[in-house]
């Protein structure tokens, strides 16, 4: 295997790893005291003003004024070495903290207003940009390919499903150079202009060895879509066949598609996987309960897969949709997420850079109360039981 | 403060040494140390055994430290400190070791500071928390970035421009000509400095400090001590020290014992007239300016026209790094902080390595030290005196 890309400095400490984990999730916050109001930047678990350590991470207003900047062109860093020249600069926010941040070049004006933006560097660790106040973020200033969709290949599994096609439709509007539309069909589909079909079965791991051999050196992203529910409960189910399926599909399927094309992304240094998990991966809707105990395993498959390729450059996002309106949801109770919501929500993922993603209103509630008392929301899904047979 | 200091009579400082300066070495920090340290016996007369407190500064020794060195050497102190202070360990050094003695903590205090200079991609990004997690992330520029942001908003506040950092750097070359440890062999124009490479803009070449191996040292005893030892020593007119003043500047504009300079020269009973030369902390030229502004040789802000219409030489008309100071001798690291003492001493004592300045009785040491985010936080200032047998 081709040695490690170089990589940004990957060290960070565990308070800085707070503003990572807001750049995942696409969020501004800082720490703030809630006896003096201060905004404790950079970050730190007492207060700099009154020493208290009643602080809480809280989002902050990101424009300000950059007071002044200056080009690095020697670096001791081997990544920092061949990205040079790299505009850096200190930047005053409105809201108070100083800020040293990457700067845009369009940007280096003394006094000059500017918007911070809060990303995951190419090492996944966090850093600041700043941008004229009214541009959104240029990916080019932290040279991250991998914030790309224009002229990319994306691979979408089960892409002939209502969430895979509009998958396929969204990626090519924001100007993929090619879908590869992954489904268990034999014979392709009606030709479409920038579509390629590979049959890809998650439960046939011959075809999936078959599609990586075939397609896998072109693949820049991979968006594993395809997954299986057997709309069961747990002690419920007849015989445990549904849930082996929902395993070995939902879980070591999608595995076995990643570790079929991971490799090829790990050659070039960059590339994207994005899983679509569901928010139920988290907390267990009984009246699912075999199928959300396998988007768990999924879920904690993302993270070891996310940790061993992060040293290659290559991303592993997820997305966490409550029900989606598809025919496989034909039976579910509303509220319904639109494909192309889910859709959208796949490439915005890609283009800002972030790895967790809840869509609608739905499921970033379901989530934020999860994390407020995850036993609360076990019970409230826990009302939720299989239809009596 | 509402409480005068002590002043800092009957203490002296003597015995400047210097040992290594080359740009690599394949010897540990113990080695460097080592060898300061026998200079120090060997030329004072002194026994190993008379040496009664120990003062270290030294960021690469790690794990290694002042008690560490008291076991490779077999000394025994009564008195002992390790300073993690960079630059400004010159002053705190000195303050730390006069008091001890005032006190009667100790007799003999050898005074050490020195690194070796780290080889390789990966260094400079770990010397605190926040550079490590907030600043080094930006490009991995170190300190050349940012000291290019203060170098650049004092551009901008004060209409600095590049030909001026240039004259300071232009007089420092100059004034280091002919003395041993200078790393250049030729004056610097105005041409070679604005024509070379640049390092972090608007920081170039020749603004940036060379970083070498050595270590330096000196002692603090009694002047009682000195005279009967027979050695060349001066006195401590007035010091003090200030750390992360200002902090409400969002750039620093300000060098931190700006705010203790009358005390400082109350202390000594003089005015900045009455100084023969500054041996000002030149990491970065920049750091020079808010020396010369803080310490009373012009008007804040105003350093601008101190440096176009004064001569900074050695023969010119306020005197600044004698030697060339780091730009032209090299930083060892943490031994930044004695440099410009030993300077001091050696032409105070009439005894430079160099070239000598014209004779006078005070001269002036100023010195920054370790940045935490985005500015150095330690700064001291000591005005030292002739002392006796120069």
């Amino acid at each position: 295997m081709k040695r490690r890309p170089d990589l940004p400095p990957r060290v960070r400490g565990r308070i800085a790893r707070r503003l990572t984990a807001a750049a995942a999730r696409g969020a501004f916050e800082m720490p703030v005291c809630e006896d003096c109001a201060a905004i404790v930047y950079p970050p730190q678990e007492v207060c700099r003003k009154c020493l208290s350590d009643h602080l809480k991470w809280r989002d902050v207003s990101p424009v300000g004024k950059l007071l002044t900047f200056g080009t690095i062109r020697h670096s001791t860093d081997a990544y920092f070495t061949r990205k040079r020249p790299i505009m850096i600069g200190t930047v005053q926010l409105d809201a108070g903290p100083i800020v040293i941040s990457r700067i845009a070049p369009a940007c280096a004006t003394i006094g000059g207003r500017v918007r911070l933006f809060n990303c995951l560097d190419r090492g996944g660790e966090q850093v600041f940009v700043a941008m004229p106040e009214n541009a959104t973020m240029e990916s080019t200033v932290i040279n991250d390919p991998n914030r790309e969709v224009k002229g990319k290949v994306v691979l979408i599994t089960g892409a002939d499903g209502g969430i895979g096609q509009a998958l396929v439709a969204a990626f090519l509007k924001v100007g993929a150079k090619q879908v590869i539309a992954a489904t268990r069909k034999r014979k392709a589909p009606k030709a479409q202009p920038k579509v390629k079909h590979v049959r890809i079965d998650l439960a046939d791991p011959k075809s999936i060895a078959a599609a990586g051999k075939a397609v896998g050196a072109e693949v820049d992203i991979l968006v594993n879509n395809a997954g299986v529910t057997a709309i069961s409960g747990l002690l419920d189910a007849d015989t445990l066949d549904g849930a082996r399926q929902e395993i070995e599909v939902n879980y070591l399927g999608t595995l076995g598609v990643i570790r079929a094309f991971a490799p090829h992304m790990k050659r070039r240094g960059q590339g994207v996987i994005v899983n679509v998990l569901t928010v139920l991966a988290h907390a267990c809707l009984p009246s699912m309960g075999s199928y959300c105990a396998s988007k768990a395993a999924a879920l904690s498959m993302t993270q070891g897969v996310r940790a061993e390729l992060m040293p290659w450059g290559v991303r592993v996002a997820a997305i966490f949709p409550s029900t989606v309106d598809t025919a496989a949801s034909a039976d579910s109770p509303p509220p319904k997420l639109r494909p192309a919501d889910v859709a959208q929500g796949v490439v915005n993922t890609i283009l800002n850079g972030t790895e967790d993603f809840y869509p609608g209103r739905f499921a970033s509630d379901l989530y934020a109360g999860w994390r407020d008392s995850h036993k609360v929301v076990e019970r409230e899904l826990g009302q939720m039981l299989p239809e009596p047979r | 403060m509402t409480r005068k200091p002590r002043d800092y009579s009957g203490i002296a400082i003597t015995m400047p040494v210097s040992v290594g300066y080359t740009r690599t070495s394949r010897r540990t920090m113990p080695w460097f140390f080592g060898r300061a340290l026998g200079e120090l016996i060997k030329r004072s007369g002194i026994k190993k055994s008379d040496i009664d407190g120990l003062a270290v500064s030294s960021y690469l020794m790690a794990p290694d430290n002042g008690a560490s060195l008291t076991d490779m050497f077999e000394l025994s102190p009564r008195f002992l400190i390790d300073f993690p202070y960079g630059g400004a360990c010159g002053v705190i050094a000195i303050k730390r070791a006069a008091r001890a003695v005032q006190d009667g903590d100790a007799e003999v205090v050898a005074c050490l500071a020195g690194d070796i200079a780290p080889q390789g991609y990966g260094f400079n990004s770990a010397f605190s928390t926040f550079s490590r997690d907030h600043v080094y992330p930006n490009g991995g520029g170190g300190m050349n970035a940012v000291f290019a942001l203060i170098t650049s908003h004092y551009m901008n506040a004060f209409g600095a421009t590049r030909e001026d950092f240039g004259r300071i750097c232009i007089a420092q070359r100059a004034n280091s000509a002919g003395h041993p440890m200078a790393l250049f062999r030729q004056a610097l124009t105005m041409d070679d400095y604005l024509g070379a490479r640049m390092i972090c803009d608007p920081i170039g070449l020749f603004d940036c400090v060379p970083r070498v191996c050595g270590a330096e040292g000196f002692l603090v005893m009694t002047e009682d001590r000195a005279r009967s030892l027979g050695l060349p020593y001066v006195l401590i007119a007035g010091a003090v020290e200030r750390h992360n003043a200002y902090s409400d500047d969002p750039v620093i504009s300000h060098f931190g014992v700006a705010e203790e300079s009358k005390a400082l020269y109350e202390q000594a009973n003089i005015g900045p007239d009455a100084i023969g030369f500054v041996e000002a902390y030149d990491d970065y030229p920049v750091m020079v300016m808010l020396e010369l502004e803080a310490l009373g040789f012009s008007k804040p802000g105003e350093a601008v026209s101190l440096v176009r219409n004064k001569r900074l030489t050695l023969d010119g008309d306020l005197p600044v790094n004698t030697s060339g100071g780091m730009l032209s001798l090299g930083q060892a690291g943490a031994g930044a902080g004695f440099l410009h003492i030993n300077e001091a001493i050696g032409q105070l004592t009439g005894r430079p390595l160099g070239r000598a300045v014209p004779k006078t009785e005070y001269g002036l040491v100023s010195c920054l030290g370790t940045v935490n985010y985005d500015r150095g936080l330690c700064t001291g200032a000591i005005v030292l005196k002739t002392g006796g047998a120069a």
